[in-house]
């Protein structure tokens, strides 16, 4: 063995393995060719997944949640560190790549094959038929969102409910924490062990630290063997060769990290964007019972406003921390924690930022920097108002805007005028982003972009990367379906 | 030990403020909650940055009598309700610093109490309620308009 723990040889060794790192082993054992996989996170077996949050959060989000933005007013980039990605915490909302974003990719970024209409609707329909996508169901679509629904029709929004890829959801409102039924059909359950079932392998708490190259070609990774639950304690080091191609697909935020860190340059960790995001809590009389219904069941997507709104219900940890106060004035609130629906504003932000490893640290901890432009601020504060008006229409006693500066707790329909003529700042909200795109885009143009067509880095032939940071835009929808797609048709033209 | 003497005070009349026991609403009772446990598993669980910000919440909290001129004294020097007071304070505080790193203890105290079955039993959070979608909403829009 040598100075490896582990040595390995694939056609493909993919690094990572959520959204975009499971599509692509999905499509490439099924075309019979050899998979290694590997996560910086661990195999968690569902019966295993921690249900406290504390638990749920330590063992499967990168750092508990704290990469933050760099500057003054840093919010959080969450990620799932675990085999499944972040897939394997997300709620399983499923939209696919909107026409007009398509387009733009193909007019202005010239990526005709890779957003081809047809060849991707055809991947739409394959993985919308194997992850089981509809509609959430009457039965479990749980208070907090039918009061949503409530409102939008009662202002007249377009609202509607929301496609997720959970069709026997049982409405347990438990997608962070893994969903405990495997209705949720994240990696971890679904393109994992169809993978591993064509023949595929997994090496799981396996951090890739660089790509290794030979003769001006990707040939392969090597990384260390990470313990979690013992601050990252190593168990050594591995090293896996790929005959074919090194795909790496470790997320918008670690994969320009893990390029930077092997040599490459240039549009490396630029262009990187998100839909950073901010709740509105409301409390009503009779109780809403966000402990039962689907973890999101409806939403208003406001594309030409370029923003979303949607229904979150949280578990409770996450929803007492977001109630006013301190002392008996929180705990009063706490003790009816039945009575309060909260709703989300997601913004598809013009801002640009870039991601780099940082200096001191090792692996895969990202310096990245991010800054709302006033634009922004602009939309999060229409968003943020129209949520408000949204829970008074919806019957709330109070509304809790979550905006520094201003009254915590807002007890009638006038004081929303207060949001709305707000001079909102950055600092004034606690943002958080789980949307996250564009940090290696794709593009004809090696000197504007960092792959190809085809998704093979300009500069590094055998290496390709396959998740959301090959993305020129963002898209004002949620993600996981775009980058699943886009994925499909690059690997399957790999595959052939 | 991940925390010092020092702090592990600190973090501890800081819980006790942000939750009294014996309070009206959802109070923990003697012994239930684990606040240092579960500020000591966030801390272990996050990056360099997330630690030095629980050091640093808990520093800005522990002097927090000092800094804002309130007291000559720590935060366990004050009494509880001036404790709560103080804390409520810093959670409106005009600098986002403050204010993000006492929210994060605020979250902490949050993770702790409702970790604990029998405290989220008691708060209702999965107490069965009527569904608004049968009273009040006869037909759902399932498609984008
Ligand atoms: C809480 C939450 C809720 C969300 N809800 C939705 C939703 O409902 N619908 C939706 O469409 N999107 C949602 N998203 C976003 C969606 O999950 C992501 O956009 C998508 O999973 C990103 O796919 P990816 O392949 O780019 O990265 P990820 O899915 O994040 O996978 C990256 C993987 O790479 C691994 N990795 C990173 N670095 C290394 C390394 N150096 N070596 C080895 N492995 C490494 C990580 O451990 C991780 O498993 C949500 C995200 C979060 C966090
Ligand atoms: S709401 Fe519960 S049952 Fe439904 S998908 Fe999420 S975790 Fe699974």
């Amino acid at each position: 063995m040598g100075a490896y723990t582990i040595e390995d040889e694939g056609d493909f060794v993919v690094v990572g393995t959520g959204a975009g790192g499971a599509t692509a082993a999905r499509v490439l054992s099924a075309a019979g060719r050899s998979v290694v996989l590997l996560d910086e996170g661990p195999r968690l077996k569902t019966e295993d997944r921690p249900r406290a949050l504390l638990g749920a959060m330590t063992s499967a989000f990168r750092d508990f949640g704290t990469t933050t933005t760099r500057g003054t007013s840093p919010f959080p980039l969450l990620q799932g560190r675990l085999v499944g990605g972040s897939t394997a915490i997300n709620s399983g909302i499923i939209w696919r790549l909107p026409e007009d974003v398509r387009r733009e990719w193909v007019e202005r970024y010239g990526l005709s094959e890779l957003a081809d209409e047809a060849g991707l609707a055809r991947a739409f329909d394959t993985i919308e038929r194997e992850l089981e996508i509809t509609e959430t169901s009457d039965e479990v679509l749980g208070n907090n969102a039918a009061l949503m629904a409530l409102a939008a029709e009662k202002l007249k929004l377009p609202g509607k409910v929301i496609s997720r890829n959970a069709a026997r959801c049982k409405g347990t409102a438990q997608c962070l924490q893994g969903c405990p039924g495997e209705a949720r059909q994240s990696m971890d359950v679904s393109y994992i062990p169809r993978s591993l079932a064509a023949g595929a392998r997994l090496h799981d708490q396996a951090r890739v630290d660089r790509v290794l190259r030979e003769g001006g070609r990707a040939v392969g990774v090597e990384g260390e063997l990470v313990e979690r639950g013992s601050e990252g304690r190593s168990r050594g080091r591995f090293k896996i060769r790929a005959k074919r191609g090194v795909i790496v697909a470790a997320s918008a935020v670690q994969t320009p990290v893990l390029l930077r860190r092997s040599g490459l340059r240039g549009m490396v960790g630029e262009r990187f964007q998100a839909h950073p995001g901010a709740a509105v809590v409301g409390r009503f009389k009779d109780p809403v019972g966000m402990g039962f219904g689907a973890t999101q069941g409806y939403e208003v997507p406001l594309r030409d406003r370029f923003m979303k709104l949607e229904s979150l219900s949280m578990p409770p940890e996450m929803l007492g921390a977001r109630l006013p106060g301190a002392g008996p004035a929180w705990q009063e609130r706490l003790g009816q924690l039945d009575h309060f629906a909260q709703w989300c504003v997601l913004v598809r932000m013009e801002a640009h930022g870039t991601v780099r490893p940082t200096l001191f640290g090792t692996g895969s901890d990202a310096a990245v920097s991010f800054t709302p432009t006033a634009l922004d601020m602009r939309r999060l504060r229409e968003g943020l108002t129209t949520l408000c008006r949204m829970m008074f229409a919806a019957g709330a006693l109070e509304v809790y805007p979550g905006i520094a500066g201003l009254p915590p707790v807002l007890k009638d329909l006038s004081e929303v005028a207060l949001v709305e003529g707000y001079d909102l700042k950055a600092r004034h909200l606690n943002l958080m982003a789980s949307h996250l795109f564009g940090s290696a885009c794709a593009g004809k143009d090696p000197a504007r972009s960092v792959v190809g067509e085809d998704l093979q880095a300009h500069a590094l032939p055998g290496l390709y990367v396959m998740d959301s940071s090959v993305f020129p835009t963002n898209l004002g929808v949620n993600p996981q379906h775009s980058i699943m797609g886009v994925v499909y048709r690059a690997a399957e033209r790999l595959a052939a | 030990m991940t925390f010092t003497s020092v702090e592990r005070r600190w973090i501890t009349a800081t819980m006790e403020a942000f939750a009294h026991e014996g309070a009206p609403g959802l109070s923990p009772r003697p012994g239930e909650v684990d606040w240092l446990g579960t500020v000591e598993a966030m801390y272990l669980a996050s990056n360099p940055r997330g630690r030095l910000g629980v050091r640093l919440g808990v520093l800005f909290a522990g002097l927090a009598p000092l800094w804002t001129l309130t007291a000559l004294c720590t935060l366990p020097g004050l009494p509880l309700g001036r404790r709560t007071e103080l804390l409520s304070k810093l959670l409106y505080h005009r600098w986002f610093a403050v204010r993000g790193l006492v929210l994060l203890l605020k979250l902490a105290a949050s993770f702790a109490l409702l970790g604990v079955r029998a405290v989220r039993d008691r708060s209702g959070y999965d107490r069965a309620a009527p569904q608004v979608r049968k009273r009040h909403l006869p037909v759902l829009t399932r498609a984008v308009a």
